[in-house]
């Protein structure tokens, strides 16, 4: 993922670049040539209304706004981080109305789907289920009115559930496997692991963002890969790739079992022919990363 | 010899030339009428603007049985005229019935006392009512039988089924009126059932046929789409079905991508809308409305998991650009819309056997044989289900293409399975025998 690209702005500015996504935007990009600014919360805290004069100053040119500032589940789904999270999108969407800029990407997140029987699509229903999905959704209609006024293109990206190295968050399945791996040898599943889920590698979530600015598209996209796997397969997948025997706990399930499928078509649209890594490359992979020297 | 009293046909589009020739290959006289000087002479001359099989045998057999006319004055002879005029649908496959309504006003004042009028055109429920009050308040005077007759015309067997329908469904003022004695003469050349009934219910019968039609189509899709998931082969499972009773051996079981055409999205459009407009829950609809748009997208799935996967470029063969076989119809062709959609990925050679040169065929290079559009392909899809595909030579795909791949979207080569060695064969229903897909593909 660090061949040479180019993208078609002036400069990319990345909100939430100590983030687990933002940062490998960053770093990617900036090996690349491409002219990046990282902001972190600590530059410029975007639940103060001074980030607006703070972003201003970075505007100018052919801009590219990736934000991906966010409170993240692990954070708490709270009215507190909700109002956090909306009180951030509402300033970057102050900024967008004061400030011409080339293009915002917003990343939103899958959470603002329900759980549903019918693989999903950029049409499906929204319905979120927690104040996290909530928030990502205010912000998405937020910036796409501001942008609509303001006559700014605006990429809206719903991204599903990233796994890989530099994962801060440890959320239930890759990461948190690997993590417990790391921790004590061992991998805890809910049940049988029988729940499908499609995971994104982080690698190819910045491949598609860099894709998707390089064509200039517009428009709200699932970043999926467009295949479920359960978290069975990846233990199965994890066993494979490590030279050591772990042991698999089973606890008991919070909920029925429910799965989460991807039609991603529109995706595949623009960026046809592209191939995602399988779950056993990206865990393997992920794996050599946790424990390298192995 | 024609019988000496002539039929009208009214509105010479697809439905009016098939049902005018049909109606006059029994001996009958026929006043065939269409406002456009142009399209008459043209009949006249025997130039046919639909392809139909069997249709140019039938123009021949029976021209001259027919008047060709823009003279409207001419239906004034008919004591049974009937309105043929195919119904247009726009872009989202919503009727437009102006051009229907409009020939209607325009021969009203020609029609004779007592005449036997009968629409056939593809109207929703309520239109004939309707139509009705709007002959009478153009003429008052008009002593008129108004019947509603529904056409079942197939694309592609137009003709046959014009000649030998299985029933005919023809709506009345009311259940006990019946029909007029001169049409139920006139229909009983076909010898089939005859079925009277409101208008409003012989509206929605239309509709209501081809609605279970769609029902048909989307659950043989997506009862495919399980059978490749689940490694099932949904050709060994169409025969069961076939012999249940309750199914049937005519059943739409064929997996395809989807429905195409226009007729059946019209439809579906129509009830669609008349369920929202009477307050009915229609979300059964939805669903085939929904399945149906996205069925296209298994054509883009296995080009993008088979194809773009493997070339930045690659060069596509389509064979068929029709939506299905015999006839000239594009409307939602399927073959279209893939190569407008990847036109920026893929070069496509196409060959179709009615389709010579057409405004809306988009980046495509036409060709004159299949083994021309094959030259130097990464693969080859098949589009349509027509006859030449079906019974094709197999060698080119071996030895004209880069690579032996064949996307059949229309299981034109289902019943060839064992011919199809060194071809990578991918279909519906079925998951590819010695292909492997890309881990995932976007």
């Amino acid at each position: 993922m660090s061949d040479k690209f180019t993208i078609p702005f002036d400069r990319v500015v990345v909100l939430g670049s100590t983030g687990f996504l933002g940062k490998k935007v960053c770093d990617v990009f900036r090996q690349s040539g491409v002219d990046i600014i990282g902001l972190r919360s600590k530059d410029v805290d975007l639940r103060k209304e001074a980030s607006i004069a703070a972003l201003q100053q970075l505007a100018g040119g052919d801009v590219a706004l990736i934000f991906s500032s966010a409170l993240t589940p692990d954070r708490g789904q709270t009215l507190g981080t909700l109002s956090d999270n909306l009180t951030m999108a509402i300033n970057v969407g102050k900024f967008l109305e004061s400030c011409k800029i080339g293009l915002c990407v917003n990343i939103s997140s899958d959470a603002v789907y329900p759980l549903t029987a019918n693989p999903i699509t950029e049409n499906s229903p929204i319905d979120p289920a927690g104040y996290y999905g909530l928030a990502k959704y205010g912000g998405e209609k937020i910036l796409e009115r501001v942008t609509a006024a303001s006559k700014i293109d605006f990429l809206n990206l719903r991204v599903t559930a990233l796994y890989g190295p530099g994962d801060p968050h440890g959320s239930y399945g890759p990461n948190s496997f690997l993590k417990s791996l790391m921790k004590d040898k061992t991998v805890r599943l809910f049940g049988a692991g029988e729940e499908k889920r499609d995971h994104l590698h982080v690698d190819d979530a910045v491949f598609l963002i860099r894709k998707l600015m390089a064509v200039r598209a517009t428009g709200t996209y699932n970043l999926a890969t467009g295949r479920s796997r359960s978290f069975s397969d990846i233990v199965t997948a994890l066993q494979q790739a490590v030279p050591f025997s772990f042991e698999v706990v089973s606890m008991a399930r919070r909920g029925p079992i429910t799965h989460r499928h991807f039609d991603t078509t529109r995706l595949c649209l623009q960026v046809p022919g592209f191939q995602f890594a399988s779950i056993e490359e990206g865990i393997a992979g992920y794996y050599r990363f946790c424990f390298p020297g192995t | 010899m024609s019988h000496a009293v002539p039929t009208g046909f009214v509105g010479l589009s697809h439905l009016g030339i098939v049902s005018s020739l049909a109606w006059a290959s029994f001996g009958r006289a026929v006043v065939a009428y269409d406002p456009s000087v142009e399209r008459v002479a043209s009949l006249a001359a025997g130039t046919l603007p639909v392809h139909e099989p069997g249709l140019a045998e039938l123009h021949t057999k029976t021209h001259a049985h027919v008047e060709w006319v823009s003279d409207a004055a001419k239906l004034e002879a008919c004591p049974l005229v009937i309105v043929s005029l195919d119904v247009p649908t726009a872009e989202d496959n919503t009727s437009d019935l102006t051009p229907v309504l409009a020939l209607i006003d325009a021969i009203v004042p020609f029609l004779r006392q007592d005449v036997v009028l009968v629409v056939m055109s593809q109207v929703p429920p309520g239109f004939t009512r309707r139509l009705r009050t709007r002959i009478e308040q153009i003429r008052p005077d008009l002593r008129c039988t108004l019947h509603y007759w529904v056409e079942t015309l197939i694309f592609g067997r137009a003709v046959e089924r014009a000649l030998r329908p299985e029933r005919c469904i023809v709506g009345c003022e009311d259940s006990d009126a019946g029909l007029a004695p001169m049409f139920a003469e006139a229909l009983s050349v076909y010898g089939c059932p005859i079925l009277p009934m409101r208008y409003e219910s012989a509206e929605l019968a239309k509709t209501a046929i081809n609605l279970y039609l769609i029902a048909s189509v989307s659950y043989a899709n997506t009862l495919a789409d399980l059978c490749e998931a689940v490694d099932a082969d949904w050709g060994e499972i169409v025969p069961a079905l076939r012999l249940d009773q309750r199914i049937g051996p005519a059943a739409y079981l064929r997996p395809s991508l989807g429905i195409a055409g226009g007729n059946l999205e019209r439809d579906l459009v129509t009830l669609r809308s008349l369920a929202y407009e009477e307050g009915v829950d229609a979300a059964v609809f939805d669903g085939f409305s929904q399945a149906n748009k996205k069925r296209y997208d298994w054509a883009l799935r296995m080009v993008n998991c088979y194809v773009m996967t493997q070339s930045a470029k690659p060069k596509i063969a389509v064979w068929g650009l029709t939506y299905k076989k015999n006839t000239h119809s594009t409307k939602n062709a399927p073959a279209l819309r893939l190569i407008r959609d990847l036109a920026a990925h893929a070069e496509f050679a196409a060959w179709d056997p009615i389709i010579r040169a057409q405004d809306n065929l988009g980046a495509v290079q036409l060709l004159g044989s299949p083994a021309d559009a094959l030259r130097g392909a990464d693969a080859l899809l098949i589009m349509s289900d027509w006859d030449e595909f079906v019974n094709a030579d197999l060698r080119p795909v071996r030895s004209e293409m880069t690579r032996s791949l064949v996307i059949d979207c229309a299981g034109a080569l289902e019943g060839r399975r064992k011919e199809l060695t060194g071809i990578e064969y991918v279909s519906m229903g079925r998951r590819p025998q010695g292909l492997r897909p890309a881990a995932a593909s976007a």
